[in-house]
């Protein structure tokens, strides 16, 4: 029940990605991505196997869905905002969608602990926050160099 | 429960090291593709490694730990960055020679045979300990694919464009 819900939510968002997304956009989309990947899986790794602060699931089909979640779910979820959120013009919609984002990894991250693929030893929600705003950052700093250097190309043309 | 393999600097270290200087080859042949894309691919490399390696290498599959213990630590991290040049230079001399389409059936087989001798070598060297079963034979399988998706980007987001 756990990966086939996790499957079809990785669906839905890679089907987003895909189709939605402005294919002028699918490098800086895709080393997003990868950055993002590089960034979440090297602290989640240290979190959980490190410090273990965070228990993941010793189940082997629940533990393809935390893989589903932490790999493809979550940044995919983020590199979706940041094109929304580089489109947003006010101050105030950029917040919003922050708070937006942030109660949206909230609610697939208390999903993934009722479902028990994972349990928080000595780690809370506010660190979740953190864990989160702190990558939010990271994708938001990057996407922005990353069109930075996406316009001096065109320029350089 | 952390297995501990050594606690010295010593082979595995400097094998990561000389790999990273791998880099050095990067910034010093000639550009080939557009600054976006070639950081396209040399992260490809470095992405599919944490990917796969935090996927296949952490309990409850635990194929197999990297350098002085089963622990995550900064040689295991630098040498995820080690993988960036090779995918890149595979792409790279792929372009360079102007290899046709059709030969990719020859040519992804032939780099995933590389990497094979690649990882055995690292093993040797003591950064690969392999556990409950896994031997390398079963990585040939994760290159061919691996490698066929960073072939497929390279031709969707790079020699389709140009041929238009």
């Amino acid at each position: 029940m756990e990966l086939t819900l996790f499957i079809i939510i990785a669906w839905i968002i890679v089907a987003y990605f895909v189709s939605v997304l402005p294919s002028e956009n699918l490098i800086r989309n895709l080393i997003l991505y990868m950055v993002l990947i590089i960034f979440m899986t090297s602290v989640s790794t240290v979190i959980s196997l490190d410090l273990g602060f965070i228990g993941i699931t010793t189940n082997k089909v629940k533990y393809v869905a935390v893989i589903i979640y932490r790999n493809i779910i979550t940044p995919l979820l983020l590199v979706i905002f940041n094109n929304i959120f580089s489109e947003l013009k006010s101050y105030y919609s950029k917040i919003a969608s922050i708070t937006v984002i942030l109660l949206l990894l909230s609610t697939l991250e208390f999903i993934s602990l009722r479902l028990h693929l994972q349990v928080y030893i000595k780690w809370n929600f506010m660190l979740f926050i953190l864990f989160y705003s702190v990558s939010i950052l990271i994708a938001i700093i990057t996407n922005k160099g990353l069109y930075a250097i996406q316009l001096r190309g065109e320029l350089n043309k | 429960m952390t297995i501990y393999y050594d606690n010295k600097f010593n082979q595995n270290e400097w094998f990561v090291l000389t790999l990273l200087l791998c880099y050095i080859i990067v910034f010093l042949l000639p550009k080939r593709f557009p600054l976006l894309t070639s950081l396209l691919f040399l992260l490809f490399g470095i992405s599919i490694a944490i990917f796969m390696d935090h996927s296949i290498s952490i309990n409850p599959i635990d194929f197999y730990d990297v350098n002085d213990s089963s622990k995550f630590e900064l040689y295991d991290f630098l040498l995820y960055f080690a993988y960036g040049p090779f995918s890149y230079l595979m792409v790279y001399f792929f372009d360079k020679f102007k290899l046709k389409k059709r030969q990719i059936l020859l040519y992804i087989p032939l780099c995933s045979f590389a990497a094979m001798g690649f990882e055995w070598l690292a093993k040797q060297f003591g950064v690969f300990h392999y556990k409950n079963g896994y031997q390398i034979l079963y990585s040939l399988p994760i290159y061919l694919v691996v490698f066929s998706i960073l072939f497929y980007f390279y031709f969707k987001l790079y020699r389709d464009k140009l041929s238009q």
